[in-house]
């Protein structure tokens, strides 16, 4: 069944309907609610509806000079609900943090068709249990997100980005180390290899960004230079390895961040893309459920109470 | 000796002795002279003795009690430090208190990925001495710091003054060990050894802040962060709480993220500076703690900015702490405000209501509005920069008037920011003082979703019981008792 709501109403109903017929919504489409409710510039939060497209929220937020620090590539291609079904997030992720650190409400369609909030509009609110965690990152399994109040950040002032050449693993885990126990404080350490700018076989590249004030900027650049990120990059990058994956079906691995160079060993010379700060590892593999681990009894118990006719996707695989 | 005091029934023997076969006996508390410790959390206004006290030394002995209080058919209570500010570890029906002070050991540490395994009894200051010497520290610093423990911390998603940028307990929790009410001991998230992503639902974040309901946290992994390389700390003294309220606004909208931005009024003002002696100017209306704090460069004309920013809101002067034992002396008295309030009033009661930022100035008039009204003195010393207010509501609880009318004042004050749009807590949780604000703020199918969830975790009901929901049976069964003196 395929959900076209133009109202939460709507899709309540809709919902409630397919609860009782116990009919499996295979897609809900949510471009009528696509308008932010309300930006508090001043308070710096702001509430948008889930089928806004993130390009367009980010343009919206950045006219006062603000935004929602998550950085997914192609954000023309996802909208709110995307970036938070999935927990997606970008190269920034090292210094900004996920979803979960900026989401401080949800509205939230449950299957029965029930329309509830989670949290507030406030920056800081313990009022009730954080349901809003478990719908981030669930891929609608528990029900479908209509709104999100964010917190947001001012756009920082300056930005640069550099990159350095890995020509083996071994030089790969001591540059990671230098980053490490240096007292730079990065936005990005990202590496990856393959793609169209880097033709050796086993070449890798990190990158390294900076983000703050003008001064804060030029002070880390000054100093990575020394660590050998002398030059310039862009988060180019990241866009190539997405545009012609899909996100939901590529291999994550996630380890500390000191095993990520075993990590990519293993890969022997396939391409990936690795949020290095963060020991996350997209390989170029396709995902095999198969080999991944069953979901726990809780999880399963908490699809049973929120979605007990199962009309809503699976849960969201385990690591 | 008149203590209302609890006789074990035939029931609780039953379970006492069963408890012992698994517990030394330095480990159960059933004397009611040594149960009156735990009566009560910070917030005094209702206590209950427990039954029975039980302290256990790692994550078997509390799944062993936890079957054990299953089998009798026994609520059960985390208790941390007991410095929680709503009544969430309140002993009611008799409940077994499981306290977790015992296990209290920062456990594993690893530097490189900045992350330590750390029991739930462990003192949240603990941490940070533990790894400071490396450069890191644990960031949520609630004012209780050094007495509140991780697990306590984890139970009501604790903040502190510098969670303005830092974030509060969620965001620094990568994983938790957790006993289920069923005896199941399970881990929810990141482990130690483990990559920070791990797929599923993050029931992790679910648990941070259910007030202690879903289970007996029992191990905690933190993140660790590195000491910012420079601080600035100014003191920007002002001659109206609305002028601090606007420049903070002003800072907020200028692009500058501090990471504390605290306002003390002048009535405590005053009682900090006779207890702790820091030079407060006791003439000034408000005073407004901002602390900017990341790397050197650049930090300088942040500060600068926000000194304009105090003056442009007519700031008298605007102080900074010129060394690193002034800093450390100006936040020692700003989280010890609390403990000041003993010379202005025999009891308080604080409240912890949010409102959106830039609502600020409106609340505080308010408070100063609702003070006069029922006639009793509020300082407020709070994280202006979250929004997130703390009314002392001064009382004396022989004054039976005066309890009442605190408790109404604040209500009054806690509805308001709802009105305004805030909540009616920013970090010290609902537990069973504002149980009933619940139906103000949710509605029923918000609260029915937070019921299953709570089901899914607890379905017999029987882990910290008759919390956060509006609970008609607690009116009559648990009023408000007198405090006890011994």
């Amino acid at each position: 069944m395929r959900l076209e709501p133009l109202t939460e109403i709507e899709l309540g109903t809709q919902l409630a309907k397919a609860s009782r017929e116990r009919t499996p919504v295979e897609c809900v489409d949510l471009s009528h609610f696509n308008r932010i409710v309300e930006h508090c510039p001043e308070d710096l939060t702001a509430t948008v509806q889930s089928g806004m497209r993130l390009d367009t929220l980010q343009h919206a937020l950045g006219e006062r000079g603000q935004w929602v620090p998550l950085d997914p590539a192609l954000p023309e291609t996802l909208t709110v609900l995307d970036v938070l079904n999935h927990d997606l997030n970008g190269p920034r992720r090292f210094g900004f943090g996920k979803a979960r650190d900026y989401v401080l409400g949800l509205r939230v369609a449950l299957a029965d068709g029930s329309l509830i909030r989670t949290g507030g509009k406030v920056v800081k609110n313990v009022a009730g249990y954080d349901l809003g965690k478990l719908f981030i990152g669930a891929g609608g399994a528990l029900g479908i997100i209509v709104e999100a109040t964010f917190k947001l950040l001012p756009r920082p002032r300056a930005e640069l980005f550099f990159g350095k050449n890995c020509a083996s693993v071994d030089e790969l885990s001591s540059v990671l180390a230098s980053l490490r126990s240096s007292s730079l404080r990065p936005s990005i350490i990202d590496c990856w290899r393959g793609g169209p700018s880097l033709t050796s076989g086993n070449g890798m590249m990190v990158v390294l960004g900076f983000s703050g004030t003008e001064a804060e900027v030029a002070w880390q650049a000054h100093h990575a230079a020394a660590l050998g990120f002398s030059k310039p990059s862009d988060l180019s990058y990241d866009r190539d390895f997405w545009i012609s994956r899909s996100r939901l079906m590529t291999r994550r691995v996630s380890v500390v961040p000191t095993g990520l160079a075993a990590a990519i060993a293993g890969l022997a010379s396939m391409p990936f893309l690795a949020r290095a700060g963060n020991g996350v590892l997209y390989t170029a593999e396709i995902r095999d459920p198969g080999h991944e681990p069953p979901s726990t009894r809780l999880e399963t118990r908490a699809k049973m109470a929120f979605d007990p006719n199962h009309i809503l996707p699976s849960l969201p695989p385990l690591l | 000796m008149k203590l209302g005091m609890h006789r074990a029934t035939q029931d609780e023997s039953a379970l006492l002795a069963d408890l012992r076969l698994i517990l030394g006996s330095p480990q159960i508390l059933s004397d009611p002279l040594e149960l009156l410790v735990y009566e009560c959390d910070a917030y005094t206004l209702e206590k209950k003795i427990p039954s029975i006290v039980v302290l256990p030394n790692s994550p078997f002995e509390v799944a062993e009690i936890v079957r054990c209080c299953n089998k009798h058919q026994a609520p059960f209570i985390p208790r941390g430090a007991g410095t929680n500010l709503s009544g969430a570890i309140l002993p009611i029906e008799n409940a077994v208190v499981i306290s977790l002070t015992r296990m209290n050991q920062v456990q594993q540490v690893d530097l490189e990925n900045r992350r330590a395994l750390v029991e739930a009894g462990c003192v949240n200051i603990w941490i940070t001495n533990a790894v400071r010497s490396a450069g890191l520290l644990y960031a949520p610093d609630p004012s209780s710091q050094t007495a509140c423990t991780i697990g306590g911390n984890v139970a009501t998603n604790s903040g502190g003054p510098h969670t303005l940028k830092y974030g509060v307990t969620t965001n620094h929790v990568l994983g938790l060990e957790m006993v289920l009410p069923d005896g199941e001991i399970v881990w929810l998230g990141t482990t130690l050894e483990g990559g920070e992503e791990t797929g599923g639902l993050d029931l992790r974040g679910a648990v941070i802040g259910s007030e202690g309901m879903f289970g007996i946290v029992t191990r905690v992994v933190v993140n660790l962060s590195q000491i910012p390389q420079s601080w600035r700390t100014l003191l920007g003294v002002f001659a109206s709480v609305d002028d601090a309220s606007q420049a903070v606004s002003d800072i907020i909208a200028s692009g500058i993220v501090p990471a504390a931005l605290e306002m003390m009024d002048q009535l405590i003002t005053q009682a900090v500076e006779a207890a702790y002696h820091f030079g407060f100017p006791l003439d000034a209306g408000a005073l407004l703690i901002v602390e900017l704090d990341g790397l050197e460069e650049g930090l300088e004309q942040q500060a600068m900015e926000v000194e304009r920013l105090c003056k442009a809101n007519r700031a008298t002067e605007v102080r900074r702490a010129r060394t690193d034992k002034e800093r450390a002396d100006l936040w020692k008295c700003r989280k010890r405000a609390f403990g000041a309030i003993g010379r202005l009033s025999p009891n308080f009661l604080t409240q912890d209501g949010v409102v959106p930022r830039s609502k600020l100035p409106e609340i505080m008039r308010f408070i100063q509005h609702t003070s006069a009204e029922f006639g009793l003195r509020i300082p407020n010393v709070f994280h202006a920069g979250d929004g997130n207010i703390h009314p002392l509501i001064l009382y004396d609880e022989s004054n039976p008037d005066e309890v009442k009318r605190a408790v109404q004042a604040g209500n009054r004050i806690l509805e308001r920011c709802l009105e305004l749009g805030g909540s009616v807590s920013g970090e010290h949780g609902i537990g069973v003082e504002k149980a009933d604000f619940m139906e103000k703020q949710f509605s029923q199918p918000d609260l029915d979703a937070m019921r299953s969830l709570r089901r899914m975790f607890d379905p017999l009901h029987r882990c910290n019981p008759h919390k956060m929901f509006p609970n008609g049976k607690r009116c009559m069964d648990f009023a408000p008792r007198r405090q006890i003196s011994v």
